[in-house]
C-alpha cells in the first residue's frame, strides 16, 4: 500500500497553537546546538611591512618576515634607485581591508 | 492503492490542545526561572568550552615557539607553574608607603618572571625575543585566568543553583569574551615580536627621534632600568625623550626615568617648560580608531606607580604635564598595530612642534613615548 499524500484537517486555532509549540521546541533546539560550538571564530589578520628607501623615500609593502623590526635594514634594494631599504612601519589589516 | 489518506481530527483534539496550552502557560509561570536557569547555564556551558579552547590554544602556541629554544623534557610543567603563578598585593589598611611596597612587589615579579622564562629555555636566544616570549607567556596567563574565573562562577552557580549568579556571568561574559579573542591574538603578536597597538607612545617618539628637523645630540641607554633617553634638537628646543629600551616587548620605567631626569634638570638650574607624554588610549565604542586628542595630566596606564611617581615630581617643580593620547580599542591595543593607529604619527608630531612651538614656555622639555615598545627600538 503506498500514501501518496496525508492530509492534516484540523481548526485554524488548534494550527495556531500546535505551529506555537512547534516554534518554541525548534528555537530551543537551534539555540542548544549553536552554543555548543566550540572553536571560537577568530578572523587572523594579515601582518605586513612597509619598507621605505633611505635615499628616495620610496615605500613598498609586502609581507611581514619574522625577526623583523621598526628601522631595520633588511638588505633589500629600492626598485626605483637601488637604495637600502629599512622597514618603517609593521602593520595589521584584515583580509576584507584590502 | 490510497492516493491521499485524510486525518480528520475530532473535537477532543482542539480540547487537549487548550489543556496543553494553558499547561505550558502554568509550567513557565511556576518553573520559568529554573528553564532560564538551564537555558543560561547551557549558553555558559557553550562559552566557556570557548574559553577553555582559547585558552588550551595559547598555551600550546607557546609551549610549540619555546620548545624551538629548549630540550628541557621538564617544558610542559615549568610553562603549567608560571602561567599559573600569581601576585599577592600589599595590605591597604593602611595606605601610607604602598605605592613603594606596590612597586617593590612588581619589580620582584617581573625580574621573576623573565629568569623562569630564561631559564626554560637552553638554547641561546636574543634578549629582545626573551622579552617577547616573557609578554606572550603573560598573555597566556591572562587568557588561563580568565577561563579559571569565569568557570568558578560557573561552576558556583551551577552548584547553588543561583539564577541571579548565572544571570550576571552571563550579562558580563560577551565582554569577557571578546578580551579572550584579543589575547590570543596579543599572543601571535609577542611570538613574531611585531609592533602592537599600544606601541604607538614609542613608535611616535622613535619617529621624532629619526625626524629630519631633529638631531640627535645624545643617546643615554639604561638612564633607568630598561628605558633609555634620547637627548634631540628640535629648533631652538632641547628635548629630552624618554623611551622604553627596544625592540623587544618591554614598557621601561617611565615614571622613575622622568622623576631622575626632571630632579637632576632641576638641579642643574636648567628650565623645563613642561612634560609631554604620548600614549594609547582607549577609545568610546563611537570614536573611530587613531583618533588623536589632547589635554592635561600624567598619560600612563598600568598598576599607577609610574603615574604616581611622574604626578609627584612634577608637582614638585610645577612642572605642567601635558598629554597626546590616540584612541584604540582593547583589541587593537594589544594586537598587531593597525594603519590607522601608526597613520595618526604625523599628527601627534604636529601636535608636540605646536606645543613646543606656540604654547609652552621657553626652557627645556621632556617628551615621554609611553608604552610597550615592542618591535620599535
Amino acid at each position: 500500500m503506498v500514501i501518496k499524500q496525508i492530509v492534516l484537517q484540523i481548526e485554524s486555532f488548534e494550527t495556531f497553537i500546535l505551529m506555537t509549540i512547534i516554534f518554541f521546541v525548534v528555537m530551543v533546539l537551534l539555540m542548544m546546538m549553536s552554543r555548543q560550538n566550540t572553536k571560537p571564530r577568530i578572523l587572523k589578520p594579515e601582518i605586513r611591512t612597509e619598507l621605505i628607501c633611505e635615499n628616495c623615500h620610496t615605500k613598498i609593502v609586502r609581507e611581514f618576515k619574522e625577526g623583523e623590526h621598526v628601522s631595520m635594514r633588511t638588505g633589500e634594494e629600492c626598485p626605483r634607485c637601488k637604495g637600502p631599504l629599512k622597514v618603517n612601519l609593521i602593520f595589521s589589516e584584515l583580509p576584507q581591508q584590502r | 492503492m490510497i492516493e491521499t489518506l485524510v486525518l480528520q481530527l475530532d473535537e477532543n483534539f482542539g480540547v487537549f490542545l487548550n489543556a496543553f496550552y494553558i499547561l505550558l502557560f502554568a509550567i513557565l509561570i511556576f518553573y520559568g526561572q529554573r528553564i532560564q536557569f538551564h537555558l543560561s547555564m547551557m549558553e555558559m556551558g557553550g562559552i566557556l568550552k570557548q574559553l577553555q579552547f582559547m585558552a588550551n590554544h595559547a598555551r600550546k602556541i607557546s609551549r610549540d615557539e619555546l620548545a624551538k629554544f629548549t630540550d628541557d623534557p621538564s617544558l610542559d610543567e615549568k610553562i603549567d607553574r608560571l602561567i599559573n603563578s600569581f601576585v599577592i598585593f600589599p595590605e591597604s589598611m593602611d595606605p601610607a608607603g604602598i605605592v613603594k611596597k606596590i612597586e617593590h612587589i612588581m619589580d620582584v615579579r617581573e625580574a621573576k618572571f623573565l629568569d623562569d622564562v630564561r631559564r626554560m629555555l637552553t638554547k641561546d636566544i636574543e634578549e629582545a625575543k626573551l622579552r617577547n616570549y616573557s609578554n606572550m607567556l603573560e598573555a597566556t596567563l591572562v587568557l588561563n585566568l580568565i577561563y579559571k574565573i569565569i568557570e568558578h562562577y560557573y561552576l558556583l552557580a551551577k552548584k547553588t543553583k543561583n539564577f541571579f549568579l548565572m544571570a550576571q556571568l552571563q550579562m558580563i561574559v560577551p565582554l569577557i569574551f571578546n578580551e579572550a579573542k584579543s589575547y590570543i591574538l596579543a599572543i601571535e603578536a609577542f611570538r613574531l615580536g611585531t609592533p602592537i597597538g599600544d606601541t604607538i607612545g614609542p613608535y611616535v617618539v622613535h619617529k621624532l627621534i629619526n625626524d629630519e628637523k631633529s638631531k640627535l645630540i645624545e643617546h643615554k641607554p639604561e638612564y633607568v632600568k630598561d628605558t633609555d633617553i634620547y637627548v634631540i634638537e628640535r629648533g631652538e628646543r632641547k628635548i629630552y625623550v624618554v623611551k622604553a629600551r627596544g625592540p623587544g616587548g618591554n614598557v621601561g620605567k617611565p615614571g622613575e626615568a622622568i622623576k631622575k631626569l626632571l630632579s637632576s634638570l632641576k638641579k642643574g638650574k636648567k628650565t623645563v617648560a613642561g612634560i609631554i607624554m604620548i600614549d594609547a588610549a582607549l577609545k568610546l565604542e563611537g570614536e573611530k580608531t587613531g583618533t588623536v586628542s589632547e589635554g592635561i595630566g600624567a598619560a600612563i596606564g598600568g598598576i599607577g606607580v609610574e603615574k604616581f611617581k611622574i604626578e609627584e615630581i612634577a608637582t614638585k617643580y610645577s612642572t605642567p604635564i601635558y598629554a597626546i593620547i590616540i584612541k584604540q580599542s582593547i583589541a587593537e591595543a594589544i594586537s598587531t598595530m593597525k594603519k590607522e593607529i601608526a597613520d595618526s604619527t604625523l599628527e601627534v608630531i604636529r601636535r608636540i612642534d605646536r606645543l613646543l612651538d606656540k604654547e609652552l614656555d621657553e626652557g627645556e622639555v621632556i617628551v615621554a613615548g609611553i608604552g610597550n615598545t615592542i618591535g620599535v627600538p
